[in-house]
């Protein structure tokens, strides 16, 4: 039921260093943080293990730390998901794909944009059309082809 | 009523921005462009799906009475794997692809850039979708091979990064 579609997977492996070589926060200064740039991690998988074992009723809860490249500062600290949470997310995932995949196109596409952009979006269609076989590509990853066949 | 996505995201852009930028070390300017740019990819696949997701139909031929087609059919529930260097752009491709065609989406993004995957969740949320459609999804390697249920996969992905 679960299906991957890994955005830009493969392009995170060849364009790591790029941002690092050439951004800057002001214009002025660059930044030497390469060295620093893994360092948005989980806590160690051995102090989990621990933690886990110790405090069985109520593990604690591990925290993603997430420093920015430029200070240093702590910007985001995110809880990383428990198995049953993560398990809680994919089933409302699956309950919701389950009265999604009998919407309409359009009743979708509404919820994207406001109802009266539809005609600004249609008017692109000419250009777009162009770019048809990247859209495919892009969609092919989201849906079953299915030939059907009809006896009337 | 419901206040739409594309609406939603660009009201948030400069949060979102600030977000992105600070978490991976873009430039604010770029990290701003990528919000506006990730809109505008979005806009162009709205416009595209109405052809792309629609029946092809093969023979229609009444005197055979045959009717052949290929119809396009949502999947499931898409995992999406994201990676730091543009963790709105590489998202919305498959955010909103899948969520047209059918499927519901969980997003794993980089621990590099994980608060990005929250707001997507937000927006999405407070564009009216219905609970589970976009969620956040922030597990570890391990957690993300169990939910997959398919271990060649991430083992391949691994072992690419």
């Amino acid at each position: 039921m679960l299906t991957r579609c890994a955005a830009g997977a493969v392009t995170s492996a060849c364009t790591r260093v790029a941002p690092v070589a050439s951004a800057t926060r002001t214009g002025a200064t660059v930044f030497a943080a390469a060295a620093r740039l893994p360092t948005a991690r989980l806590q160690q998988p051995s102090a989990r293990a621990l933690s886990t074992s110790s405090a069985r009723a109520a593990p604690a809860a591990f925290v993603w730390k997430v420093d920015d490249p430029y200070t240093g500062e702590i910007v985001a600290e995110v809880p990383q998901l428990s198995e049953a949470e993560a398990s809680q997310r994919v089933a409302e995932a699956d309950a919701a794909y389950r009265k999604w995949r009998t919407s309409t196109l359009t009743s979708r596409i509404q919820l994207l944009t406001k109802s009266d952009e539809a005609p600004a979006t249609c008017r692109q269609a000419q250009r777009v059309e162009v770019a048809r076989g990247r859209a495919l590509t892009l969609m092919r990853c989201c849906v079953n082809l299915r030939v059907a066949q009809v006896v009337r | 009523m419901w206040l739409r996505w594309c609406a939603e995201f660009s009201k948030q852009k400069e949060a979102i921005a600030v977000s992105v930028s600070t978490q991976m070390g873009k430039p604010l300017s770029q990290a701003r462009g990528e919000v506006d740019t990730a809109v505008k990819r979005a806009e162009a696949i709205i416009t595209m799906s109405q052809q792309v997701l629609s029946e092809d139909v093969i023979t229609a031929d009444p005197e055979s009475g045959l009717l052949r087609k290929i119809t396009k059919e949502p999947i499931g529930v898409v995992l999406a794997l994201v990676p730091w260097n543009y963790p709105l752009l590489c998202a919305v491709n498959t955010v909103v692809a899948s969520t047209l065609a059918g499927n519901s989406v969980l997003i794993k993004h980089s621990d590099r850039t994980p608060a990005a995957a929250d707001w997507f969740e937000k927006t999405f949320t407070a564009a009216g979708a219905p609970k589970g459609l976009v969620t956040a999804f922030h597990a570890d390697h391990a957690l993300v091979q169990k939910a997959s249920g398919d271990t060649s996969c991430c083992n391949q992905l691994m072992a690419s990064v």
